[in-house]
């Protein structure tokens, strides 16, 4: 029997165990529909936009007007934003109620002349409490942003003070403060260009739901892997031990074991692909850049699966410990990975970590794929493969052939 | 030949098999009697390389450990086979694990232990008398010149133990020596030539 | 019946099983120890590595403002950074351009820096912005000081004056501001928090679930039949066989209980109680429908992670799923989280205990009665 026909039937084992293989497959899609519906009105609202908002610009300066249109006249050409003018507060506030805007922002008569005289000048941001999320991030940027320009208006305050003392001339000062303020605005209404970007706010938005999305894949990846070592356990201590099986032939037998763990494994992945796809809009080229990623990682998850399976002569036990590896893989991942000053050893283990890898894999290539850490973090799993396998190969013979 | 010499087994303080040593000629049967908890099965577990002895050694034709092993066809007392496999595909499983698929042996152990109706259904769906008749037919796909069988003929009803009893005489006629622990001897003693009475960990 | 006798036996399974005991015991610490610092500042340790190849001397001073935000900045070759990057060493790399004072001194901004951030950290959100942000100050700075260096009479003494007092405004107040307000019919509540004992809550509903295979048996051996046979109660078998693993639990609470410095201990300690003997229901139907422990340790945790999330015991429920606060109801865990909040709770956890203890010991007797007809 070649080991296509092995790999077959150990699908129709893996598949047909009870309704184990079934549930892991289809485990990830309460745990997606969960985070879902935790971001539902960033993702029903605002027809794509990163914001739906509303605009009450009640001071007529010539400057400041120039600046918001361009500001905002940019970000919905960009499609991050869904901006209506509105002619007073109540009628933004209105919108937020009837949940036509989620955020309004209210610019005050006389703002910029008062921030011009060295006052301080305050504007309100409205935001419906459905929206908090989206509605406070976006708010985080426009104020650090506009924190920014204010204080390099102080900046030309004190240049001109200090020009002053030395017998600049009021025309002069003018002068000059036009001349400051007009290139401050240039500046920062091509922020983006700094940076070789376009636009104003690059607000990276949704980091952390990336962060968690690919925490989530990885996740379900390894609890998918649960069947792979249970029934791994069951052969190794029940089947295959109590009768009398070649060694040579059990190569066959364990790598089409891996194999089928890692088409079950995939077969989560293809659960959830599509799901995150729906929630956060991912481009499908990128499907290109992570097919690599989710195939190496169900490998490694499987041939891990194999290896816990093949270490413990009971089920349970194999379980517990792929329970507690796995929940300590991702409370590592999920608050540690990033961190400085972890002691050495942590640092090294995360660094290693199949599951971190994994993560960074599906975050990085999902979204923004910086190519240096890409082949890193397959070159982690690739290593974790080769390593789970071989030691799973070596456990899997010694234990299924206990007299040679 | 078969030489089995000074076997030896302890499970903790407790001595199972003790300084056993017996031999079996290619095409011989022998029927090892013997009360529960004789080390009957433990015996028959070393004699079939399944069980480390903890002293004496085993030779098949001169051979030792791995190529003996090939030799011997090792039916379990318990049901071992592949529960969420067909009839077919556990006979097709097991005769690759041991060697070649070999459809041809599959399909005559199927018509030989009248297991025709039911090949095409799952372990976990069957009886337990016709998982054992499956359970027989696991052990005997492949190549083997001595057969181990543990109360092959547990829970197996009339028809199908006569079954069993034509099948392992054709085997045995063709040249196949075994040993057979069985607690009702009465279909398989008389093919036997000759029977060891197992008692206390020793042969008497 | 000996009920001593079973729950003796219960004892001593629960306390040599290892594994799942861990599990609360890990709890313990862990809960006890965020009840304990619940709402601590934790210090931001996010790695930035920044290659500057800048000629001028501008760079060097982006650095220095970059140092003073809420991350780990540290110069290094480019090299070095995109291994550092690659390697998970650094969350994100900032190359500031070798013309990056040139250009500035010229007026020009296009493409100072080229910043490359992993989306592997929960605190990159605002970092893009933070980096833009502080170039825009050294763009101005510099930009003033150029055009004050054609002033008259301006010297170097009033240059040092200036950025001086330059310094102090950037580390200031900003002359524009943002007031933030939400729009609402009502008024919030405040933020119920007490992380510690809500946690440790999940913690034990997942742990009555993952350690109950031996009410997988319920459901899928005899043993039902031969207690009703015997002229047992199923409902008493499980009380009892249930009871260590509750006192296990309850012990727990009282450390997490009393370090996380609830105002209404008393009241907290009932509803915990009557939020665990509704769990234990919930864990029999669980366990009963599992079978095994392979499909156990998957419905368990998923089951923990739904329940919880619903119920609000994870994190705070928002405020556009005000509806499963209402749907939610039906979980032990909402009640709990209401007497954590300070609200009503006794009433609704007694009925959902009532209603979770009779669905599972239904659930349990009738898969008891399917599968012995099998």
């Amino acid at each position: 029997m070649k080991l296509l026909s092995f790999i077959w039937y150990d699908i129709k084992r893996l598949f047909g165990h009870g309704k184990t293989a079934v549930l892991a497959v289809l485990a990830p899609i309460p745990v997606v529909l969960m985070f879902g519906l935790f971001l539902a009105p960033v993702l029903a609202d605002g027809k794509g936009a990163f914001i739906n908002g509303a605009l009450c610009n009640d001071d007529d300066s010539l400057m400041l007007t120039m600046m918001m249109d361009m500001v905002v006249d940019y970000e919905v050409k960009k499609g991050n934003a869904v901006i209506t003018s509105v002619p007073d507060v109540e009628t933004g506030r209105s919108m937020i109620e009837d949940g036509r805007a989620a955020v309004l922002l209210h610019v005050p008569e006389g703002t910029y002349q008062k921030a011009m005289n060295g006052e301080k000048a305050v504007m309100k941001f409205y935001y419906a409490p459905s929206h908090a999320f989206d509605a406070l991030t976006f708010q985080s940027g426009i104020e650090s942003s506009i924190s920014v320009f204010g204080q390099g208006i102080r900046v030309i305050n004190v240049a001109g003070d200090t020009a002053g003392e030395n017998g600049m001339s009021e025309a002069e000062f003018t002068r000059f403060r036009n001349d400051a303020v007009t290139d401050l605005i240039g500046v920062y209404l091509h922020r983006g260009e700094i940076i070789g970007k376009k636009g104003v706010f690059l607000l990276g938005g949704d980091y952390h739901l990336r962060y968690a999305l690919a925490i989530l894949f990885a996740a379900c990846a390894f609890f998918a892997s649960f069947p792979v070592m249970y029934l791994t356990c069951l052969d190794k201590s029940g089947v295959l031990a109590k009768r009398s099986v070649p060694a040579g032939k059990m190569a066959r037998w364990f790598f089409a074991r891996i194999i089928s763990g890692t088409i079950l494994i995939l077969c989560t992945f293809a659960v959830m692909y599509p799901m995150a796809r729906a929630l956060r809009q991912v481009k499908l080229s990128s499907a290109l850049a992570v097919l690599p990623g989710m195939i190496l990682t169900a490998l490694t998850f499987s041939a891990l699966a194999v290896l816990i399976g093949s270490l413990f002569r009971n089920g349970q036990s194999a379980l517990w410990i792929g329970l507690y590896f796995g929940a300590a893989s991702f409370v590592g991942v999920t608050f540690l990975s990033d961190k400085a000053g972890l002691p050495g050893i942590v640092s090294l283990l995360m660094r290693i970590s199949p599951f971190r890898a994994s993560v960074s894999i599906f975050s990085n290539a999902m979204f923004n794929l910086m190519i240096e850490r890409y082949a890193q973090d397959m070159l982690v799993l690739l290593a974790a493969f080769v390593l789970f396998t071989a030691a799973g190969f070596f456990a899997y013979r010694k234990r299924g052939v206990p007299y040679e | 030949m078969l030489e089995a010499d000074g076997l030896m087994k302890r499970y903790g303080k407790c001595t199972v098999v003790e300084n056993v040593s017996l031999s079996l000629n290619p095409g011989e049967g022998v029927a090892l009697l013997g009360e529960n908890g004789s080390g009957k099965s433990t015996l028959l577990k070393m004699l079939a390389g399944i069980l480390e002895p903890d002293a004496g050694e085993v030779k098949i034709d001169g051979l030792h450990g791995k190529q003996a092993k090939e030799k011997i066809a090792y039916v379990p007392q318990d049901i071992v086979l592949f529960e969420e496999l067909t009839v077919t595909e556990n006979l097709y499983a097991w005769s690759s694990l041991r060697g070649k698929e070999n459809t041809d042996r599959a399909e005559y152990l199927i018509r030989e232990l009248q297991m025709e109706s039911f090949c095409k259904k799952r372990i976990d769906r069957l009886s337990g008398g016709q998982r054992r008749r499956v359970n027989l037919a696991a052990a005997l796909m492949g190549n083997y010149s001595y057969m181990m069988l543990d109360e092959p003929l547990a829970g197996i009803d009339e028809q199908g133990s006569k079954c069993v009893a034509k099948l392992l005489k054709d085997e045995k006629d063709k040249g196949t020596a075994m040993i057979i622990t069985e607690h009702n001897p009465t279909i398989l003693l008389p093919l036997m030539d000759r029977t060891l009475r197992f008692d206390g960990g020793h042969l008497v | 019946m000996n009920n001593l006798a079973i729950m003796k036996g219960r004892t001593r399974a629960l306390l040599t099983d290892f594994w799942s005991l861990a599990i609360i015991i890990l709890a313990v610490f862990v809960c006890a120890y965020i009840a304990r610092y619940d709402g601590a500042e934790t210090e931001k340790s996010i790695r930035i590595k920044v290659v500057n190849e800048d000629a001028g001397g501008l760079g060097a001073d982006l650095v220095g403002l970059l140092s003073e935000e809420d991350y780990e900045i540290e110069v290094v070759s480019r090299d070095t950074a995109v291994h550092e990057v690659a390697v998970n060493r650094a969350q994100g790399m900032i190359e500031i351009a070798p013309d990056f004072t040139d250009k500035i001194r010229r007026g020009e901004y296009q493409s100072l820096v080229k910043v490359t951030v992993m989306a592997d950290s929960y605190d990159m959100t605002y970092f893009t912005e933070i980096v833009i942000n502080d170039i825009v100050k050294v763009w101005t700075e510099a930009l003033i000081e150029g055009k004050l260096e054609g002033t008259e009479g301006f010297d170097e003494a009033d240059m040092e004056k200036f950025r001086a007092e330059s310094q102090e405004v950037w580390r200031g107040e900003s002359l524009l501001d943002i007031e933030t307000l939400a729009v609402s019919e009502e008024e919030k509540p405040d933020e119920v928090t007490f992380y510690g004992i809500r946690w440790y809550a999940v913690f034990t509903m997942f742990y009555l679930i993952i350690s109950g295979t031996w009410m997988c048996d319920y459901a899928s051996s005899g043993l039902l039949r031969r207690v009703i046979g015997r002229g047992g109660r199923i409902s008493t078998l499980f009380i009892v066989q249930m009871l260590p693993g509750l006192c296990v639990t309850v012990l727990g609470f009282i450390p997490v209980l009393l370090c996380s410095g609830h105002p209404a201990a008393g009241k907290m300690f009932v509803s915990f109680v009557l939020y665990a003997c509704g769990t234990a229901a919930l864990a029999l139907v669980t366990c009963s429908l599992s079978g095994k422990f392979v499909n156990l340790i998957l419905s368990a945790t998923v089951i923990t992670m739904a329940a919880s999330l619903f119920a609000g015991l994870i994190c705070d429920i928002p405020d556009w799923a005000a509806v499963w606060d209402k749907v939610s109801g039906f979980l032990p865990g909402h009640w709990f989280f209401n007497a954590v909040s300070g609200k009503a709770f006794l009433a609704g956890a007694v009925i959902v205990l009532a209603f979770w203890f009779a669905a599972g010991i239904f659930t349990s007797w009738m898969l008891g009665v399917k599968r012995g007809r099998e």
